[in-house]
């Protein structure tokens, strides 16, 4: 432990650009998993012993953060105080919760209410799930105007709640009228007292954020994976939208899986019940006949239920069943290779057996034979351990099949999720797809729909760790106004600098449509700088069309900036490929 | 209070020159290059369809600002959507007299660019909502297509100047419609800005900005915004006290003799700080029409430089007044003017609403005034204002002119096409003659408030139509359905709809509560009072029931209700605080 110490005391002693270094190279140690002996020594965090002080506040004219702006700035003058001001609107309670200090300024807005900005911050506050606060000190100024019946309500509902949450007042809350600058000064004048006749004391170590080094993760599988709450579930698309792309947010304990950035995370889920009794009426077999499957000697409800794939359907499975039960509907439907593949993009298998009028097999193993063992449901996680901790982002578009258009495996299961609900999911690390270890590398990447998935995950990963090498996003999707997936976290990243270009393509705008390839393209000469400078590209999104477009893309932004001709611009691209450079993630 | 600093205008002060404790938006203007900034960057950027903050404050200058959609914030904040953003434009339209040629145009950036809808301003212009920043610079140059457009619409500069153009008993309208024209290019902004960014959609070089000057404003331009009005008497329909220059149109043998100027009016203020306050305009004298564009622009040019440059909610000319006094302004006038106003010429207002239905000129030409409930111009499914207004411009048989009431008027009508107009009503099924409608909501306005003005506090424009119909039953009961009654609602104390003026005024404090407010006189020329703070639709309703029940049976003949609040001692009349 001595050593321990003695570390932290070399570690405080270096300049800023010497610690940035140093977090990328303990960034680079911890995307190895962490070498035995430096993962068990401590967390990455440097300013442990400072105590973490949160200046919060919910502001609807900008008066709550002027007030909260001028308590940080005097808090400066206590040493030991490391403070960070943030609107309430960017915080996470879970995250205030582990600061040692938090000092609310909230603004009541109308008649008691929150302000615009601090409404999920209210909902999250009043939630059950509000997390407990026992090792938070706090004091709250509320500002109001007391020609309004509910005075200072929403600051004084938070005092209240935070008590409730066993947090402990250390300065009795100011209610402030429209002219409050005397009393601010006043009660900051009491907060700094107390605060600076504590200041010696030690604190627990609050809000350390790397701790994702532990090794101890248990493996958790498609058959054994591991149980885990829903916070949230949303659409992340307008009403106006043609498509449904859900943001889900899973309670995940870094000790039980602990990820990085380009990992995917596998969910398991049966088959719906529905659409198995309706398969066994189809295909008039009884529930309890018994069948062999993988190996394995099971009753084909059973089968039905948890081992067969009842939504992917493949080529092959397609001209064996026509073939073993000729059917004219079917024959016409996949008269050729691109009706083929459309057919199955849009047919499950109860909509492919339903295409005959009259389907009779002989046993249940007949049927059985046709079908291959359940597939993997992986989706690239879109959040950061960091960022999010103990936290995992899905994003997830919805899907539907057959001519009743109904819902594919996850799509159902996640059209129907609600907070509190519980999912089962399992790791699937990607060790192809992570940021640079060198920190400084340029990174461009491109993706379509939810492939921008693991991005979001990369620059809240960067926001985290300070990485501010240069970034370029390329993003494309139907509409600017109803699907700009994740659209106010890039603005976001942008501003916090964790991202320096974002370039949008939409396809379905009336004026100047345009793809993800469309813009590459177009900024061909920037493109082809940043390769040169070293900057690693990620590909993420549809293996049928968008990533193949994209290395077209490329490979014209390659041969038409570089004078070569197309072989020799694959070539190139290729050797990217083969030196870690040019990185794909495509489903 | 400022610094007095020299009163030539050609000198070109320096920020800190002009004050000590310059106000953020002084600052802003200041880096601005004559209204400029960073706008043309701004849309350009296509991952947000917002502005800087910045920006913002400039983009009004060119009569555009930027709002969202507040019925949509939360669902989008949780959907990670930026919010629903838009601007909203206005159209700078001297005496709101357009072409039917530019209405059509109008009509047409409606259904391409705003949601098929118009809004009518309470100061004589068009507004389009929901325009996006994509779409912004085209809607611009289909403005200015049709010879218009939205210069100083907004800012802090002269606004669109208003003017009575209804003929009322005499025909000096169209006349003085004129002046109001030449006050309102007169005291333009000269810089090429709007030009550059909307127009040509690129910067000026250096060269250029080094030619420019704003010989009026100077690079600061007011210290807030700035409203001139003219009515012509007996109307005062563009309620002309609550501008910071009031012009009453004098006429003699259906001549314009010349104007009445009354200034320092204006209404806005902030719920619970006492130093703002509404204020009417002093009467201050007589001048002659070819003196008036020099009176204008040396009223303006004093706020210019006595204005308040420190604090935004102190800087309108109204403070100035009382702070100068009036006399000190008086003789600061003239001196600058280089010569003197003469007595004020009596006349008389008989009210400041609209004279609805058909009204003729001393040239026989007809005019027919259309009730706009909310100045909402809009087709529904049962009735189609819109179309109707639209097939009208399409026959090229009349102009357009809106009224400081949000209503629209059809004017210089030949007799033979008075059939044809009244034909396409019907068909649309937009009443002409409103018999039907209570005289309280003939005589009603509303803003725009939510869900698009970020100011808003609470329901104007969407709620007063059915705050209307639950008061007329108590009209109704009292015999007082065609009483003619104003009554006003906006969703904050700014005042866009002249809350100030109404008989019965209501202004938002939060969602479904106002302060209610009584007592102003029906002609415009005395301010109402606050009666009750925070009262919803319950406790208005039964506030109201007493107060109209009274005056059906306390008040004396023709006696207005405005008048009977006041003299029943319902409410004391409003005394402005004494200035500091």
């Amino acid at each position: 432990m001595r050593e321990y110490t003695q570390l932290l005391q070399d570690v405080k002693s270096l300049d800023r650009d010497s610690l940035l270094r140093l977090s990328g190279f303990l960034d680079g140690l911890l995307l190895e998993g962490g070498t035995a002996t430096i993962a068990s020594a401590a967390p990455a965090t440097i300013a442990i012993e400072q105590k973490s002080v949160l200046v919060a506040f919910a502001s609807q004219s900008g008066n709550a953060e002027n007030v909260a702006l001028q308590l940080a700035e005097g808090l400066q003058s206590i040493p030991s105080c490391a403070v960070k001001v943030a609107d309430v609107a960017e915080l996470n309670l879970k995250k205030i919760a582990q600061y040692a200090y938090v000092f609310v300024i909230a603004s009541t807005h109308g008649e008691g209410e929150p302000p615009d900005t601090a409404i999920q911050f209210y909902e999250q506050l009043k939630s059950n799930r509000a997390p407990q606060m026992d090792l938070v000190e706090y004091a709250i100024i509320a500002l109001g105007d007391s020609s309004y019946d509910e005075f200072c309500a929403f600051g004084a509902w938070i005092d209240k709640r935070f008590a409730e949450l066993g947090a402990k007042s250390i300065v009795s809350r100011l209610d402030c009228d429209v002219d409050y600058e005397q009393e601010v000064e006043k009660w900051q004048g009491e907060l700094l007292d107390v605060l600076s006749k504590s200041a010696g004391a030690e604190v627990a170590i609050n809000g350390s954020a790397n701790n994702l080094a532990d090794g101890a993760t248990k493996n958790y599988t498609a058959k054994n994976p591991l149980q885990v709450e829903v916070i949230s579930n949303v659409n992340l698309c307008t009403d106006h939208a043609s498509k449904l792309v859900h943001h889900v947010e899973l309670e995940m304990l870094s000790n039980e899986i602990s990820y990085l950035p380009g990992d995917s995370l596998g969910v398991s889920v049966s088959n719906p019940q529905s659409m198995v009794e309706e398969l066994l009426a189809v295909s008039q077999l009884s529930a309890d006949g018994q069948v062999s499957f993988n190996n394995k000697q099971l009753s084909l409800l059973e089968c039905l239920n948890n081992e067969a794939e009842l939504f992917r359907i493949t080529n092959k499975q397609l001209l064996s069943l026509v073939e073993n039960y000729p059917n004219k509907k079917l024959q016409s439907a996949i008269a050729n290779e691109a009706k083929i593949s459309e057919f199955i993009f849009s047919q499950d298998w109860l909509s492919l057996l339903k295409h005959y009028d009259k389907l009779s097999f002989s046993k249940a193993q007949d049927l059985i034979d046709l079908l291959n063992p359940q597939g993997q449901r992986l989706y690239s996680i879109s959040s950061s351990p960091l960022a999010h901790e103990d936290e995992v982002h899905l994003s997830i578009r919805l899907r539907e099949f057959g001519e009743e258009k109904h819902l594919g495996l996850i799509s159902g299961e996640i059209s129907r999720l609600e907070e509190g609900d519980r999912v089962n999911v399992y790791l699937k690390p990607n060790k192809n797809f992570r940021l640079p270890e060198d920190t400084s590398s340029p990174i461009i990447m491109i993706g379509s729909g939810t492939g921008i998935a693991p991005f979001r995950a990369f620059l809240y990963h960067r926001l985290e760790l300070g990485i501010t090498s240069p970034s370029w996003l390329f993003f494309g999707e139907q509409s600017f106004r109803n699907s700009f997936l994740y659209q106010s976290d890039w603005l976001k990243l942008l501003e916090k600098k964790a991202l320096s270009e974002l370039t949008v393509a939409f396809s379905r705008e009336t004026e100047n449509p345009r793809y993800v390839q469309d813009r590459v393209r177009e900024n061909a000469k920037e493109v082809y700088k940043w390769i040169n400078e070293g900057a690693y590209i990620y590909v993420c999104g549809s293996a049928e069309g968008m990533a193949p477009a994209v290395n077209s893309a490329l490979v014209d932004v390659i041969s038409e900036q570089s004078g070569v001709n197309e072989e020799a611009a694959k070539q190139r691209l290729q050797q990217l490929m083969i030196d870690g450079f040019y990185k794909r993630d495509v489903y | 209070m400022t610094s007095k600093t020299s009163n030539t205008p050609n000198k070109v002060l320096t920020l800190n020159e002009l004050v000590a404790n310059p106000s953020a938006n002084e600052v802003i203007k200041d880096n601005s290059e004559l209204l400029r900034g960073t706008i043309l960057e701004d849309l350009a950027n296509d991952v947000t369809a917002n502005i800087s903050a910045d920006n913002s404050q400039l983009t009004k200058f060119h009569g555009t600002y930027i709002q969202d959609d507040r019925d949509e914030r939360l669902t989008r904040q949780q959907k990670k959507l930026e919010p629903s953003w838009s601007f909203m434009t206005r159209v700078r339209i001297p005496g709101g007299l357009l072409s039917a040629k530019q209405w059509q145009a109008m009509d047409d950036i409606a259904n391409k660019f705003a949601g098929e809808k118009l809004k009518l301003t309470t100061r004589q212009a068009i507004q389009f909502h929901g325009i996006i920043k994509f779409e912004l610079a085209a809607s611009m140059q289909a403005i200015y297509k049709a010879s218009m457009d939205s210069i100083a619409a907004c800012g802090d500069v002269n606004r669109n100047v208003m003017c009575s153009s209804i003929p009322v008993g005499n025909s000096i309208h169209n006349q003085t419609l004129e002046w109001a024209t030449h006050i309102s290019e007169h005291l333009l902004p000269s810089t090429n800005a709007w030009f550059d960014i909307w127009i040509n959609g690129k910067k000026a070089s250096i060269e250029e900005l080094q030619k420019e000057e704003e010989p009026i404003y100077g690079k600061h331009y007011l210290p807030r915004k700035f409203k001139i009005a003219i009515a012509i008497p007996p109307l005062n329909d563009t309620d002309i006290f609550a501008n910071d220059i009031g012009l009453v149109a004098i006429e003699k043998d259906n001549k314009l003799l010349g104007f009445n100027v009354c200034a320092g009016g204006g209404l806005g203020t902030t719920h619970s700080d006492n130093a703002t306050y509404p204020r009417l305009a002093t009467q201050i004298g007589f001048c002659k029409p070819e003196q008036i564009l020099q009176v204008c622009e040396q009223i303006m040019m004093i706020q210019r430089d006595y204005g308040n440059r420190s604090e935004r909610k102190n800087a309108r000319f109204k403070y100035t007044m009382d702070r100068v006094g009036v006399d000190w302004f008086k003789e600061e006038l003239h001196r600058r003017c280089g010569f003197e106003l003469s007595t004020i010429k009596p006349y008389t207002f008989r009210h400041n609403g609209d004279p609805l239905g058909w009204s003729e000129d001393a040239d026989k030409k007809s005019y027919l005034v259309l009730y706009v409930e909310n100045g909402r111009v809009f087709d529904t499914k049962d009735s189609r204002l819109k179309s109707a207004l639209r097939e009208v411009a399409n026959l090229n048989i009349c102009d357009f002119r809106l009224t400081g009431n949000q209503n629209i008027a059809l004017g210089n009508i030949k007799k033979a096409d008075k059939k044809k107009i009244e034909e396409i009503f019907k068909q649309a099924n937009y009443p002409i003659e409103c018999s039907d409608f209570s005289g309280m909501r003939k005589h009603a306005i509303a803003c725009v408030a939510l869900p698009t003005c970020a100011l808003a506090m609470a329901e104007a424009q969407r709620y007063l139509p059915d705050l209307i119909t639950k008061i007329e039953p108590i009209l109704q009961k009292n015999g007082l359905f065609n009483e003619d009654i104003n009554i006003r609602m906006t969703g904050c104390p700014n005042g866009c709809g002249r809350p100030w003026l109404g008989e019965i005024a209501f202004i938002g404090k939060s969602l479904g509560r106002y302060n209610m407010y009584l007592g102003a006189a029906f002609d415009g020329s005395r301010l109402n009072a606050l009666y009750k703070e925070n009262l919803n639709e319950q406790t208005i309703l039964e506030e109201l029931e007493v107060i109209i029940g009274n005056y059906a049976k306390k008040r004396k003949k023709d006696e207005k209700f405005g008048d009977f609040v006041i003299r029943l001692g319902v409410i004391k009349e409003f005394q402005a605080p004494v200035p500091i």
